[in-house]
């Protein structure tokens, strides 16, 4: 297989999903698909299914019907085999506070990986998520949200998954961090890893992603290319669906 | 997988502080605890040596005298402390330890220890076994509740889910840590009191009870740490998991045991202290039967020699009116104290049978059945110091049975004849008896072990962040 026709080939795809919670229709025939090393942005107002997308991914709910795929691995059927394929970034990245940075990270990438990783991998995996070498042997339980945030990033480069998921990765972060974390991103996508980042903020998404959908009450609303759209014009379009899609007068 | 597991729970409860504050603070108890009852052990097996000796020295001490006169002379049995009543004292302090052994009447056993402690009676002695019952399971719920649900509440476990860690593999890690924990605290304290028990020299199969309560305690506590993680799996919330953790705990030590035991009490009731007299008394006032076995006897004889007369036998005939007398008594005593024993062991196994509900009952009662401090082993004592009694009586009845009263003289023993009755010695049940009264408590503590086992593997299997 060529390298071109590997980068169109879809490693995360999601075909007519569907998901229902009580009265609350949180995915409605959602259609998806992102190319390998590419990483797609699904911006979307609080409740529009981002998360649940990312759950149903990540095999912790089952879907109503549809078809969710990671890396050629159907989620419904073998949820532990996606698994394999997948780092998670969450919106908060919990971790145990008696244990420092690095223990942490060493806990949950050894769990997750069958090969036993060098320590100065893993070290070089924290400070490439931006934590500073004198913070990684701390415990825990004096970080900052921010500095959790990274651990959790360092936590998900180690695992060097094809795909990785990101819900809301910025959160809690400060600019220079969030700023290290969108080349971190780009950098992954270079080497071939693909991602799925749901968020609010425009101006990283613009920034990062390959590809932004909007997702308003469970369906793909509109796809956009970011290199053709400026960030007044990506916020405006923006705006437009959602208030559009909620009835909201503008 | 398993190792890492293992190893960043104990790490994680190392370094908290208020963790290792409590297991040294219940390390510490359990050795002051199994001090305390070394110490009390080993006092009552001295003065249960002594009073056992005193009493056979008493005995062999009486002068020249008539057989009869011996037998109503009697002579004290003394029970012995249990061979692990150090670590479980059990029902011993509330139980009599003496019996009275004379001629014509089985009396109830005296003087409860309890009675002589004063004041200090009225609290609960903190024995290895109720730290073990009660303590252990408080801090194996303090420990266990938050091991799942607090990484439920936290996210950690859905993001260790994400890792694509099994489920059931995150609780059996926290189930191994538990029990690293478990033996960490339980091995010191069982060989320190086994140590003790040893120096004590306690007598009987103790090796098998002691493996026996471990095994028992294994079991108990296994089981409660089993049961604690099926609840922290299932909730979504530590402070609920804990909540419910502690009202199960207290209803199985604290109401449990006390409903039961009423419940017992009424289910196989004991005939009160004047029903129980008036028995006997109008047992053994009812002769017509005795009578007609002596008639028979005397006429057995008489046509044995061709006599007419008893007083021309070669042999006693009065020996033969004492033993009839205790044969009858003897046939009045075991159904009125069998009937009263049989009420208490009753009791037993229906708290037993409780463990079902809670598994502290089944606990308590094989560690006392095991310690030979329990109702069990106090019906084998009295029954043993019974059949003494009726030993001592054969004997001094079968001794004037030989000596003829001729010309009015009265026989008078030698004191050899008081050196043929051997000391009381008391042997406590074979462990195999125990084990067979004991078999629902066993029951239900495996019951309490593999039920919650089973269901904690299948919840596991399903975890979800």
């Amino acid at each position: 297989m060529g390298e071109s026709e590997y980068l169109n080939e879809s490693v995360l795809e999601l075909i007519g999903l569907r998901k229902r919670f009580g009265d609350h229709q949180a995915l409605e025939g959602l259609d998806l698909k992102v190319p390998a090393g590419s990483c797609y942005a699904l911006l979307g107002p609080n409740g529009a299914g981002k998360t649940t997308t990312l759950n149903i991914l990540l095999g912790f709910i089952e879907a109503d019907a549809g078809t969710a795929r990671v890396d050629g691995v159907d989620v419904q059927a073998n949820p532990a085999k996606a698994r394999t394929r997948i780092a998670y970034i969450p919106e908060q990245v919990q971790l145990y506070p008696r244990l420092s940075g690095f223990e942490n990270l060493e806990y949950f990438h050894g769990l997750g990986s069958s090969e036993a990783e060098p320590a100065a991998r893993l070290r070089d995996c924290l400070n490439q998520a931006g934590l500073a070498e004198g913070d990684c042997d701390r415990r825990v339980a004096g970080y900052s949200k921010g500095m959790r945030q990274k651990v959790g990033i360092a936590i998900a480069l180690a695992r060097r998954a094809p795909v990785m998921l990101l819900d809301e990765p910025t959160s809690g972060l400060d600019p220079q961090a969030a700023w290290e974390l969108n080349n971190s991103l780009r950098s992954l996508a270079k080497q071939g890893v693909t991602m799925l980042m749901a968020t609010h903020d425009l101006f990283r998404a613009r920034e990062v992603a390959s590809r932004i959908g909007i997702l308003v009450n469970g369906c793909l609303q509109q796809e956009i290319d970011p290199a053709e759209v400026a960030g007044p014009e990506l916020e405006a379009r923006y705006l437009q669906e959602v208030q559009q899609a909620l009835g909201v007068q503008a | 997988m398993i190792r890492r597991l293992v190893a960043k729970e104990l790490t994680e409860l190392r370094r908290d502080g208020r963790v290792l504050g409590s297991l040294v603070i219940l390390l510490l108890l359990g050795m002051g605890a199994g001090f305390s009852a070394w110490q009390q052990a080993r006092v009552q097996h001295q003065a249960w040596h002594a009073a056992s000796d005193g009493e056979h020295e008493r005995w062999l001490g009486q002068e020249a005298k008539h057989p009869h006169s011996a037998a109503h002379y009697g002579v004290y049995a003394f029970r012995p402390p249990g061979p692990l009543a150090a670590f479980d004292p059990g029902l011993s302090p509330y139980l009599p330890v003496t019996v009275w052994m004379e001629a014509h009447r089985q009396n109830e056993a005296l003087y409860r220890p309890a009675q002589d402690s004063g004041s200090a009676g009225g609290f609960i002695p903190l024995s290895p076994a109720i730290i073990v019952g009660t303590l252990l399971p408080l801090l194996l719920l303090l420990l266990a509740a938050p091991m799942i649900s607090g990484e439920r509440e936290r996210g950690t476990l859905r993001q260790l889910l994400a890792q694509g860690v099994r489920p059931e593999r995150i609780v059996l890690g926290k189930g191994l840590a538990l029990a690293v924990l478990l033996l960490l605290l339980l091995l010191p304290l069982w060989l320190l009191a086994f140590a003790a028990l040893l120096m004590t020299g306690a007598q009987g199969d103790v090796l098998l009870r002691w493996l026996l309560t471990g095994l028992a305690a294994l079991l108990f506590l296994g089981g409660f740490a089993v049961f604690c993680l099926l609840v922290s799996a299932c909730c979504r919330q530590t402070r609920t998991a804990l909540l419910l953790l502690l009202g199960i705990w207290a209803f199985g030590t604290l109401v449990a045991p006390r409903g039961v035991m009423e419940w017992a009490e009424a289910r196989h009731p004991t005939p009160s202290a004047l029903d129980f007299r008036q028995a006997i008394d109008g047992g053994l006032a009812d002769g017509a039967e005795r009578e007609r076995r002596i008639q028979a006897r005397a006429k057995a004889l008489l046509r044995q020699y061709g006599l007419d007369d008893l007083d021309d036998l070669p042999v006693n005939f009065n020996a033969v009116r004492l033993q009839e007398g205790e044969e009858h008594g003897n046939r009045v005593f075991d159904a009125v104290f069998g009937e009263l024993h049989d009420g208490y062991l009753a009791q037993e196994r229906w708290l037993q049978g409780a463990g079902w509900m809670a598994p502290f009952l089944a606990f308590q009662a094989l560690s006392s059945g095991l310690a030979g401090s329990d109702l069990l082993h106090f019906r084998d004592f009295v029954d043993s110091a019974e059949a003494h009694r009726r030993m001592i009586q054969k004997a001094m009845n079968d001794a004037i049975y030989l000596q003829p009263e001729t010309d009015g003289r009265r026989y008078v023993a030698a004191p050899e004849l008081w050196a043929t009755i051997p000391t009381f010695d008391y042997r406590p049940l074979a462990t195999a008896d125990v084990m067979a009264f004991y078999g629902p408590g066993w029951t239900a503590l495996i019951a309490w072990f593999v039920v919650p086992l089973l269901a904690l593997m299948a919840v596991s299997r399903r975890l979800a962040p």
